[in-house]
């Protein structure tokens, strides 16, 4: 008993009455069918998940015999179309076969369009059909009276897929677009699936006005609850944009007026109770470091206390990062990965970038900002090892809370916290701070005074230069003073370090900081060097940037890069017929 | 080619968005399969037809270790590629 149905049909019935629809699902069948086959010539099989897979099975060359004379003929080899359906497709045509689906199963409308389809068939039989129409779906001269909620779902269902939530009551045909894509509804699931041949009689009576009965009934709580769970994220959400809200009008207040110890610890589940959509880990270091002159070690304790709790639910808060920087970086930290490297090299790469950008004036009396995009490009290559970029996100909380450990040094941390405020500012400020770098610089109090520092997780020359001279690109500075380090991508943890004066601004170096940094650049160069590093050169472009005063007469040459050079352009510009430096 | 594959080369081809062209093709499955499941024939103008057939139970026995056991009855998708599939399909090289 099986009907002839033909695409041309299944088009109508899917769009009945939707004749656009209904031209582009044949347009899309014949777009398929040449699909098909081409992909089966060119790959040898075409995969239609939740059908089934066309493959190309190869047959051999044989002798055949003509059906009429029977006299033989050679038949060339030659390939054969298999098809294998798939388990979906399996299952479906033989749903006592099937396993029983999980709540939640992604398929679950599948089982939905059979109780459908069972339904459909069921009330044609009903109707005194002999056998299902080959137009099943198109719910032909339908009484108006009698509402089909099975059939309606049937037709309705093809192409509403994974998402109707089992027969939709009739007439709801819009609200069947809107609710489609909420949810994949078990409701179906909890009717087994009745069998695909045509139920007898008297069961398919009972049972199709049964089923759109039962399922509307337990799909609409499932609807409800959706929504509900909507709603109540978005209430906490705006309680914790409230609670943020409020946050740096109150906290600072009350350690003044009421016991300090008690209510930062008031206030950290406040914080924390948003978890992950904590937004002002900032704000607290910002707070903590406030209250830092007061009362310092309570700040302190809750910054530590802080920490762990938003870690725990954090992931993309500084502190969450903090806390995991200094808990996951011993000693080898430093030996992070080159993709690491790369990673917050080009984190980096925006805030020189940035500087030139707001600084334009600042570039063209001066060759240092202006060139920036030659360091930026360089940096993968002469960055020592960085560890990730998470640890210098972090610095200024992570400073923050060293202050519990080193009392005696809390004024170098605090002092460093500043000096990160300060690169904010600078950085911020743009043009407007170039003034006041003149004015710095030309009264003669070097822009940062040399000062011992103790090595501690994490810290890279990179970062602390970054820190403490607000450009990163600035680290050789720091190695060229400490002749110590043979490898600067090596530091150890209280490992003591000389951080030298920077004479002037930033942005404006002076004479002696610019020789400095080229030296050490220049000692990258030799490093590279020895360590057999097949084109150290790049090294060299750092050297001529800063000074290149400092190398060898022969290899001295102009700026190494004017604004808007490339890396590369710079190299084939200088470099391309060089030679060694000895 | 997988479905995506499929499903970019109709986008295309026909100049639909592709989940457009993502819901056509999935109504395409869903009601071949539903015919399918009802025991029709689909026969798909270009590609050929798909039906089911029943597969009586029998006698079997497991290749691994030859033990006789019974092979429940059930039903078989069955595709018989249309002339223009298989003429296309014969001409490819080896």
């Amino acid at each position: 008993m099986s009907g002839r149905v033909f695409d041309g049909q299944i088009a109508r019935a899917i769009a009945p009455e939707d004749r656009a629809r209904e031209e582009r699902l044949k347009a899309t069948a014949r777009a398929l069918v040449t699909a098909i086959r081409d992909g089966l010539v060119r790959d040898g099989a075409v995969r239609l998940h939740g059908f089934g897979t066309f493959r190309l099975r190869p047959v051999a060359a044989r002798r055949g015999r003509h059906p009429r004379t029977g006299e033989p003929i050679d038949i060339p080899a030659g390939w054969r179309v298999m098809f294998r359906p798939a388990k979906a497709l399996r299952d479906r045509i033989e749903p006592d076969q099937a396993p029983a689906l999980l709540i939640g199963e992604p398929h679950a409308s599948r089982e939905a369009m059979l109780d459908a389809s069972a339904a459909a068939a069921a009330h044609a039989i009903g109707r005194g059909a002999g056998r299902i129409p080959a137009e099943g779906l198109a719910a032909p001269a339908r009484p108006a009276s009698e509402p089909e909620p099975g059939r309606a779902a049937a037709a309705a269902m093809p192409e509403a897929k994974l998402s109707v939530q089992g027969p939709i009551p009739a007439g709801s045909g819009s609200d069947l677009e809107a609710d489609c894509r909420v949810t994949r509804s078990p409701a179906a699931l909890t009717r087994a699936p009745a069998a695909n041949e045509p139920p007898p009689v008297e069961e398919a009576v009972v049972e199709v006005p049964d089923a759109p009965v039962e399922q509307t009934a337990t799909a609409r709580p499932r609807r409800h609850g959706n929504r509900s769970a909507l709603l109540l994220l978005v209430l906490l959400l705006v309680l914790a944009g409230l609670a943020w809200l409020f946050r740096p009008g109150t906290a600072p207040a009350p350690p003044v007026v009421e016991d300090p110890g008690t209510t930062p610890r008031d206030q950290a589940p406040a914080s924390t109770a948003s978890g992950d959509r904590n937004p002002g880990p900032s704000v607290d270091a910002d707070a903590a470091s406030e209250r830092n002159s007061a009362p310092a070690n309570e700040a302190v304790d809750t910054v530590t206390k802080k920490a762990p709790e938003t870690a725990t639910g954090g992931d993309a808060d500084r502190p969450g990062e903090a806390v995991v920087a200094t808990d996951t970086t011993p000693t080898d930290a430093p030996d992070e990965p080159p993709a690491s490297v790369d990673e917050s090299a080009t984190a980096r790469l925006t805030v020189p970038t940035a500087d030139t950008a707001s600084g334009g004036a600042a570039g063209a009396r001066l060759p240092l900002p202006s060139a920036g995009d030659v360091p930026a490009s360089e940096n993968p290559a002469t960055t020592p090892g960085k560890t990730t970029s998470a640890s210098m996100e972090a610095s200024a909380a992570d400073s923050a809370a060293a202050a519990v450990d080193v009392a005696a040094d809390a004024g170098g941390t605090l002092a460093a916290s500043g000096g990160a405020e300060n690169a904010g500012e600078s950085i911020g400020s743009g043009t407007a701070a170039d003034g006041a770098a003149d004015t710095a610089s030309s009264d003669g109090s070097p822009y940062f005074s040399g000062r011992e520092y103790t090595v501690r997780t994490g810290d890279t020359l990179w970062d602390l230069a970054d820190r403490n001279y607000v450009n990163p690109y600035y680290w050789p500075h720091i190695w060229n003073h400490n002749g110590d380090i043979a490898n600067p991508d090596r530091l150890e943890v209280r490992q003591g370090l000389w951080l030298p004066t920077l004479e002037g601004e930033p942005r404006s170096l002076t004479e002696a900081d610019r020789r400095s940094i080229a030296e050490g650049y220049l000692r990258l160069y030799r490093f590279f060097l020895d360590q057999g590093d097949a084109n150290p050169q790049y090294a060299l472009v750092g050297v001529r940037y800063f000074d290149a005063s400092v190398l060898p007469e022969r290899m001295r040459g102009t700026a190494a890069g004017k604004p808007g050079d490339t890396l590369a352009a710079v190299f084939h510009a200088r470099l391309e017929a060089e030679f060694p430096l000895e | 080619m997988n479905k995506s594959d499929i499903i970019t080369h109709i986008a295309g081809q026909l100049g639909y968005s592709k989940a457009e062209t993502h819901r056509l093709l999935d109504a395409w499955i869903e009601a071949i399969s539903h015919h399918l499941a009802i025991g029709d024939r689909v026969v798909f103008r270009g590609l050929g037809s798909f039906a089911t057939r029943e597969v009586p139970g029998h006698r079997g026995h497991r290749p691994a270790d030859g033990q006789s056991l019974e092979v429940p009855p059930r039903r078989q998708v069955t595709f018989r590629p249309a002339d223009g599939l298989r003429v296309a399909v014969r001409e490819r090289p080896r």
